[in-house]
């Protein structure tokens, strides 16, 4: 880049002039107060305006102030206009073929904070790569006065900001660009804290993460329902079994209660029929023996209606012949008696007379001391014995006597008795009855059969009269026997089929308490069948489709291996871009002192070529001993190059290789010929590069500058301007690029 | 002789929620294709219509796509065609409330069991005919396969099958419900196995004996379901099966790859992607090659996207090996640093995470190229 051109409209002592500048080496002489300094400070009024606008505000003259300058770049050019006093400016970029690349036309007040002043800076920043005064007055600009770096305005913080991110501003917008991204993608941080939010890739995984689960429990979920289902196949099964049973079982006890109930109405058909049966049989036997009776009773002969004397005059009868038989017994006994007080037999005292004759005659013959016990014996026994034989005769006669009185008296009565019985056979013969004492005793007799028979009769007739008459009975019977085979034949009809027989009254409550507890277990496993199947229910409408829920995480895991790579990359990126940025920033001080050393190596002819850049910008050199020194701890000269080459270095620098033109104001002022030769020198070897604009009062330098071809512009004391005597002749020789 | 129209894999009522904005449309599309698919049953005056599983792409499908299939299903019936509907793997019969369970098909012979007993018979056009297939549950229809054995030998026997193949391309791809061979459908001698499950067009023979054919998904769901889509017009008679597809889909599915080496500007990226314009189309765009200058791939995408029904862009350029790069390589700046110490990593590294570099690479010197106004 090169200053083309520079136009001053009242601006200063100058009225109004333009200058023109080449390539290379350019040399502005004038003697002191020519303007030189006036022309220098142009530049960099135009480019940022005047803080003082009295300082060049043209002498004796009001209106405007105007300047303007042309800057060439390749093909392009750039011209700044600015009117000093309001700030106006105008800038315009044209390409090679003069179209207009940009056009800016606005307001730039050197301190203003306006958006059109931004976009202007912005503009020169990308022209010119600088855009700040005071970094222009650290670099290309070489004024009058030593460069001190150390922190005059914060210049040093500046600079070092400038130096370790300048023009690049653009890798923290992409650093943030791609930090931005990258936690769009993921809330994890491997550079720090992680963030707070989930994100796309967080919730992803998170989806991810609960379609697992789904998967997992659809599984389960099949594997509970199919379970579930045989469960509940199963207890259904059982139930429908069960519930059978119940019913089977209940029909049972009822048959067996029917039975029962059967068999009680049975048992009492059965008694009322043995009853019915018993009484037919009793009535049967009554009426029989009724008959019979009947028939004794005829036989008794007598009538059957009995006149009622009858049994009274049988009794009587009765009585007089028992009277008689009494009698007659009486008589008898007494005859007997009589009898028996016949004397008693002889025989008896003969024979003891007999015993005791011979038992004397014993004794007489045995003799002995026996004699005449035995003698006196056989004396008195016959004597005895007569004795009582005659006693008892004497008394049996008196008794004889006495009893045939007796006797005589019960014949009499007999004789009565005799009488008042055919009084009564007269009687019984007036009635037609039998009136033989044959006749009548056997009428006597069955009198009282005939009345036990009659009262019997009567019993009976009254028992009959409380039973039922047999036709009737019969009649109960023959429906009680209906009755009974109808009930039989129920009972054999409700026979279960399994041939079970009843059960006894022992085992009813059991069997009950059975079914009750069979009835139970029903019941609760109905319940459970109803939880089973709400539990079925609710697995259903848990259940996802499996394929469904495959499909979507395979297509959730392509997106999320997607993320992945995206954020692999981000990170990566970011990774390294970072890295990149720490070297850059730690090596650009290194950088920048070998920049240094290399332009020092330069301007003190290989003398001093290394500087070391302390963190606050303080340089120092290598010292004799080996070790750093201050810069300001040497001479002048050695100062005056190092700062030199610091601005060169820094130009470079920000320039970031594209070669700014470098303008400066009498900076040799101090050197002696041995240095001043050396700085021409690298300046010449300079200008190669960089365009370099000399301003200086020292007219030797004419003389170098017509033997090294170079542009030279001299002011005179009315500031006008001489061309160049030489122009014409080195015109073929100098570096024209247009 | 019998014509049979033979379809599956359907996936009516999917969602498609890669497709963003355009999913409601490709919905509409599928039902559409279900419509063809019926209006050429009628049209070819075939005598069945087979749908051999995920006829819906789950076991719940909307009223709307509901109501279509039933109407269109009728529409068949009542012309005297016979649909035979096969539960399938996504559209199965496990819960109470799936639609083979819940709902009504008028005229349509379901194929419910998960045991195959007996086949069922039918008569159609003056023939006996055996369906033979099961509702495959987990769990319920073990062995079930064994009852696709054919029975006699009067009439047409004709099995429906929801499985997957061993030895198919896809055997990987897809998960494998009730896998087969080809020597099973050998030995069941069925005339003709209607086959669902793949997405991919495959007629199963051996020398000149046609057994099985997956015909494959009528309108692809996804990328690789890629090109025209069939169904399979199937004549039997006693010398055999004969196949025929035809085809139903209303928009195509394509992956290409576009090599963008040399190109510098958006400009012309936009222009070469515009050329491959297709409203029919739904295309995955791999974009390969070396680039000159980082690409804005989300600029290229919505200048591009109105040209297609559906475009996915896949950046796989290569910006890393470009001259660009080797310019910025020397230079002495952050931007420098930063492709010097990439290009070291890239030399480390193992060839797996190489793309990562690449991708890295590709964003931030796109970030820088955007912040700098486009400028180099």
């Amino acid at each position: 880049m090169i200053l083309r051109s520079l136009e001053l409209k009242h601006f200063g002592k100058f009225g109004e002039r333009s200058f023109d500048f080449r390539r290379g080496f350019n040399l502005v002489v004038g003697a002191n107060e020519s303007g030189k300094s006036t022309m220098m400070e142009a530049v960099p009024a135009i480019l940022f305006g005047m803080r003082d606008k009295d300082r060049y505000k043209p002498w004796g003259r009001q209106g405007s102030c105007e300047a303007a300058l042309a800057l060439e770049n390749g093909g392009r050019t750039v011209r700044i206009e600015r009117e000093l006093l309001n700030d106006r400016v105008q800038l315009v970029e044209r390409d090679d073929m003069y179209q207009v690349l940009y056009q800016f036309d606005g307001k730039a007040a050197p301190q203003g904070r306006s958006s059109e002043r931004a976009e202007y800076l912005d503009q020169l920043a990308r022209l010119l790569a600088v855009a700040d005064e005071d970094i222009f007055r650290a670099s290309l600009f070489f004024g009058q006065g030593d460069l001190e770096l150390a922190d005059r305005n914060g210049l040093a913080t500046r600079l070092k900001a400038l130096l370790s991110g300048f023009v690049e501003v653009d890798y923290d917008k992409v650093l943030a660009s791609l930090h931005d991204d990258y936690f769009n993608i993921t809330r994890k941080n491997p550079w720090g804290k992680d963030k707070t939010r989930p994100r796309q890739l967080d919730e992803l995984s998170e989806r991810i993460e609960v379609l697992q689960q789904r998967w997992f429990a659809a599984e389960q979920g099949l594997k509970e329902l199919s379970a579930l289902r045989e469960q509940i196949t199963e207890l259904t099964e059982s139930l429908d079994r069960d519930r059978e049973e119940v019913v089977s079982g209940e029909r049972y006890l009822d048959w067996v209660r029917t039975q029962w109930q059967l068999e009680e109405k049975e048992g009492s058909l059965r008694k009322d029929f043995s009853r019915v049966h018993r009484e037919a049989g009793k009535v049967g036997e009554l009426e029989e023996r009724r008959a019979a009776l009947e028939k004794e009773l005829a036989r008794t002969g007598l009538p059957r209606e009995m006149p009622e004397e009858l049994p009274s005059l049988l009794i009587e009868g009765e009585e007089v012949r028992k009277e008689m038989v009494d009698l007659q017994a009486e008589a008898s006994l007494l005859q007997e008696k009589i009898k028996k007080q016949a004397n008693p037999p002889w025989k008896r005292p003969v024979i003891g007379t007999g015993a005791a004759a011979l038992a004397a005659g014993l004794a007489a013959w045995l003799g002995g001391r026996w004699q005449l016990p035995l003698l006196v014996l056989a004396g008195l026994l016959p004597l005895v014995l007569w004795g009582l034989h005659v006693w008892s005769c004497i008394s049996k006669g008196a008794q004889r006597r006495g009893l045939e009185e007796q006797l005589q008296e019960v014949e009499n009565r007999r004789d009565e008795a005799r009488e008042r019985r055919s009084n009564l056979s007269n009687l019984l013969e007036a009635r037609g009855l039998a009136t033989s004492p044959v006749e009548m005793v056997r009428m006597q007799k069955n009198l009282e059969h005939h009345l036990q028979l009659l009262g019997q009769l009567k019993e009976l007739e009254s028992a009959l009269g409380v039973l039922d008459n047999s036709q009737h009975l019969n009649e109960e019977k023959e429906q009680l026997t209906r009755e009974l085979a109808v009930l039989d034949q129920r009972m054999e009809q409700d026979k279960p089929l399994r041939g079970e027989e009843v059960l006894s009254a022992e085992e009813l409550p059991l069997a009950e308490e059975k079914l009750q507890q069979l009835k139970e277990s029903i019941r609760q496993r109905e319940q459970q069948l109803l939880e089973l199947t709400r539990r079925e229910a609710a697995l259903q409408g848990e259940l996802s489709n499996l394929q469904q829920i495959e499909e979507e995480g395979e297509q959730l895991k392509e997106r999320e291996a997607e993320l992945l790579r995206r954020r692999d990359a981000l990170a990566a990126g970011y990774q390294l871009l970072s890295e990149a940025v720490d070297e850059f920033r730690r090596t650009y001080l290194e950088r920048f002192a070998s920049e240094i050393g290399r332009y020092l190596g330069l301007l003190t002819a290989g003398r001093y070529q290394k500087v070391r850049l302390g963190d606050d910008f303080s340089l120092s050199l290598p010292g004799r001993a080996r070790d750093w020194r201050e810069a300001s701890s040497f001479s002048r000269g050695t100062n005056d190059a190092v700062y030199f080459a610091v601005r060169l270095a820094l130009t470079r620098q920000l320039a970031n290789g594209m070669a700014l033109p470098l303008l400066l104001d009498d900076p040799l002022v101090n050197l002696d010929q041995q240095r001043l030769t050396e700085a021409l020198k690298v300046l010449e070897r300079l200008s190669r590069e960089h365009q370099i604009i000399l301003f200086s009062h020292d007219e030797r330098l004419l003389k170098r500058a017509a033997r090294d071809r170079w542009n030279v512009v001299t002011l005179d004391d009315q500031g006008a301007a001489t061309a160049d005597a030489q122009e014409g002749k080195d015109d073929g020789k100098q570096l024209s690029f247009l | 002789m019998i014509r049979i129209l033979h379809t599956a894999d359907l996936h009516l009522d999917g969602s498609f929620a890669g497709l963003g904005n355009r999913a409601p449309q490709r919905q509409v599309d599928f039902l559409e294709t279900f419509e063809r698919i019926v209006t050429l049953a009628i049209k070819q005056e075939v005598q069945l219509l087979l749908i051999a599983g995920d006829l819906f792409d789950h076991p719940r499908p909307s009223q709307v796509v509901l109501g279509k299939v039933q109407a269109g299903l009728q529409r068949l019936a009542e012309r005297g065609i016979v649909p035979v509907l096969l539960p399938g793997t996504h559209d199965s019969l496990v819960s109470a409330d799936a639609v083979y369970r819940q709902c009504e098909f008028p005229g349509v012979v379901l194929l419910d069991q998960p045991q195959l007993q007996e086949p069922l018979a039918l008569t159609v056009a003056e023939q006996q005919l055996f369906l033979y297939g099961f509702a495959y549950r987990s769990y319920v229809s073990e062995n079930a396969l064994a009852g696709m054995q054919r029975r006699n030998d009067d009439g047409i026997h004709i099995g429906l099958l929801h499985g997957s193949r061993q030895g198919s391309p896809e055997w990987n791809y897809r998960k494998k419900d009730l896998p087969f061979t080809l020597d099973d459908l050998k030995r069941w001698d069925l005339d003709y196995v209607a086959l669902g499950h793949y997405h991919s067009y495959e007629v199963l023979a051996e020398g000149e004996r046609i057994y099985a054919c997956y015909p494959g998904s009528p309108e692809g769901k996804r990328f690789g379901e890629n090109g025209p889509r069939y169904c399979a017009l199937v004549t039997i008679d006693e010398s055999g099966a004969a196949i025929e597809p035809l085809a139903v889909n209303g928009r195509e599915l394509a992956e290409r790859e576009l090599d963008l080496s040399g190109c510098t500007e958006l400009d012309e990226v936009v222009r070469r992607i515009a050329a491959l314009g297709d409203a029919k189309v739904l295309l995955r765009l791999t974009l390969t090659g070396i680039l000159e200058a980082p690409l804005d791939l989300s600029a290229l995408q919505s200048r591009c996207e109105d040209d297609f029904f559906y475009l996915e862009l896949r950046d796989e350029t290569r910006l890393f090996d470009s001259d660009y790069a080797r310019r910025i390589e020397t230079e002495e700046t952050v931007r420098g640093m930063f492709v010097r110490r990439a290009r070291q990593l890239m030399s480390e590294v193992v060839e797996d995470e190489r793309p990562v570099i690449e991708e890295a690479f590709r964003e931030v010197l796109t970030r820088f190229r955007a912040f700098s106004g486009g400028e180099q």
